[in-house]
C-alpha cells in the first residue's frame, strides 16, 4: 500500500506517537507486534530472539519516529527496522564459538502453529520447518519470512528490504526450492517443477 | 512481441510467458535459467516489474508457516519494557521557534501597552523605556534562556525583569 492509499486514522495515530503521545504508541504496537514478531521468528528461529528484535526495532522505531515521513506505511518502515535487526542477530550469532547443536537449540522453544499444537507428529513438523528454514541463507531467509505471513505482495516486500521486485521473486523462488528439496517428504506432489502451490 | 530484452537466452515471448506464469502463482514451475532471465528483465523494465509488484506470492504448501504469538503477559512485558526505554522527542525546531516568536511579540505587546498607558496619563517622565542606569550584580539564566530587562520611572525605579524560557 502507498502512502497515498494510506489510513488517515494511522496517520493520525503516527503522527500523535511521533509527539510522544504513549496511547498512539501503544495502539501502534498492538496493531503490528504480531506482523513484527512472525518475521522476526522466521528469520531468527528462537522465540527469545524474536522477542528481543521486536522490543529494539519497536523501540527505534518510537525514538526515530521523528525522521519517518510516511513516505511508506508504518508497517512497512517497522518490517524494515525488524528485518535489518533480525539479521543482525543472524550475524552476531554465527561470529559466536561454536557449541554443540543441541546446546544452540536448547533455548529455543519452537513456535508451533496453534492448529497443530496438540500433536507431536505436528511439533515434529513445525520444527523440521524450522530447522529447514535455518539453512536458507539470510537474503532468502528475509524474503521468505516476509513472504510466510501470507500478506504481503512483491512489491512491499520489495520495499521492506530495499530490492527489487525480480530480485524479490528470484530470491523467494530459490527459498521455496530449497525448502521443498529439505522436506521433500511433506512437499505436495506438484511442488517445485510441478504445476504450481 | 518482440522487443528487445537484456537477456539474450530467452526471447521476448519466453519472457513473457515466464512472467506470466509468475502472475499466475506458478512460481515454482520456472526453471532456475527462467527465473535469472526473468529477474535481470524485471530490473531492466519497469512496466514489466510494475504488473507482478501488486501480486502476493503463491502459498508454500509443505507444511504450516503461522507463528503462534507469545501469550499476553509477555505482550505485556515487553510494552513495559518499549514505555521505559522510549526518549521523549525533543519538539521539532519549528515548535521552538514559534513559540519564541510567540513569546517576544507578547513582551514587545506588553512594553507598547506600558508605553502607552503612561503617556495617556499624561506624564513623559514616566514613560517605559530600556533600563540604563540600573546595576544588576548577578543575573543568572539556564538553558538558554533569554533575559529582558524593562524599567519605569524617572529614576528608573520600576525595573522590570522578564526571562523567556528557553523554546519560549
Amino acid at each position: 500500500m502507498s502512502a497515498r492509499n494510506q489510513n488517515s486514522a494511522e496517520s493520525r495515530l503516527v503522527q500523535l506517537a511521533a509527539a510522544g503521545d504513549q496511547n498512539a504508541q501503544a495502539a501502534l504496537f498492538e496493531r503490528y507486534r504480531a506482523a513484527a514478531y512472525t518475521v522476526a521468528f522466521r528469520i531468527t528461529g528462537r522465540a527469545e530472539d524474536a522477542l528481543d528484535v521486536v522490543q529494539d526495532s519497536f523501540i527505534a522505531a518510537f525514538s526515530r519516529l521523528g525522521e519517518f515521513h510516511q513516505e511508506s506505511t508504518f508497517k512497512t518502515w517497522l518490517l524494515r527496522i525488524v528485518t535489518n535487526r533480525a539479521l543482525d542477530v543472524l550475524r552476531a550469532r554465527r561470529l559466536r564459538v561454536a557449541l554443540p547443536l543441541e546446546t544452540q537449540n536448547g533455548g529455543s522453544l519452537p513456535v508451533l502453529a496453534p492448529e497443530v499444537s496438540d500433536a507431536a507428529e505436528s511439533r515434529d513438523l513445525v520444527e523440521r520447518i524450522r530447522a529447514a528454514l535455518e539453512k536458507l541463507p539470510p537474503d532468502q531467509r528475509a524474503v521468505f519470512a516476509l513472504y510466510a505471513g501470507g500478506d504481503m505482495t512483491y512489491g512491499q516486500i520489495a520495499e521492506v528490504l530495499g530490492i527489487p521486485v525480480g530480485t524479490v521473486m528470484s530470491r523467494l523462488y530459490h527459498a521455496r526450492r530449497r525448502l521443498y528439496a529439505l522436506l521433500s517428504d511433506l512437499a505436495p506432489r506438484d511442488g517445485p517443477g510441478g504445476s504450481g502451490s | 512481441m518482440s522487443t528487445r530484452r537484456d537477456k539474450p537466452d530467452l526471447t521476448a515471448d519466453e519472457l513473457e510467458a515466464a512472467l506470466a506464469r509468475v502472475e499466475r502463482g506458478e512460481l515454482d514451475a520456472l526453471e532456475p535459467e527462467q527465473v535469472t532471465a526473468l529477474e535481470a528483465w524485471l530490473s531492466a523494465d519497469p512496466g514489466a516489474a510494475a504488473r507482478l509488484a501488486d501480486r502476493v506470492p503463491p502459498m508454500f504448501s509443505a507444511g504450516p508457516l503461522s507463528v503462534a504469538q507469545p501469550p499476553a503477559m509477555v505482550w505485556q512485558r515487553v510494552w513495559r519494557d518499549i514505555r521505559r526505554s522510549v526518549v521523549a522527542p525533543v519538539p521539532l525546531p519549528q515548535h521552538r521557534f514559534w513559540r519564541a516568536a510567540f513569546a517576544v511579540a507578547a513582551v514587545l505587546a506588553l512594553a507598547v501597552g506600558l508605553v502607552a498607558l503612561h503617556q495617556v496619563g499624561g506624564q513623559a517622565d514616566q514613560q517605559v523605556q530600556w533600563a540604563r542606569a540600573i546595576e544588576i550584580d548577578e543575573l543568572e539564566v539556564f538553558e538558554g534562556a533569554i533575559p529582558l530587562v524593562l524599567s519605569a520611572g524617572l529614576d528608573d525605579t520600576i525595573p522590570v525583569i522578564w526571562v523567556l524560557e528557553s523554546g519560549g
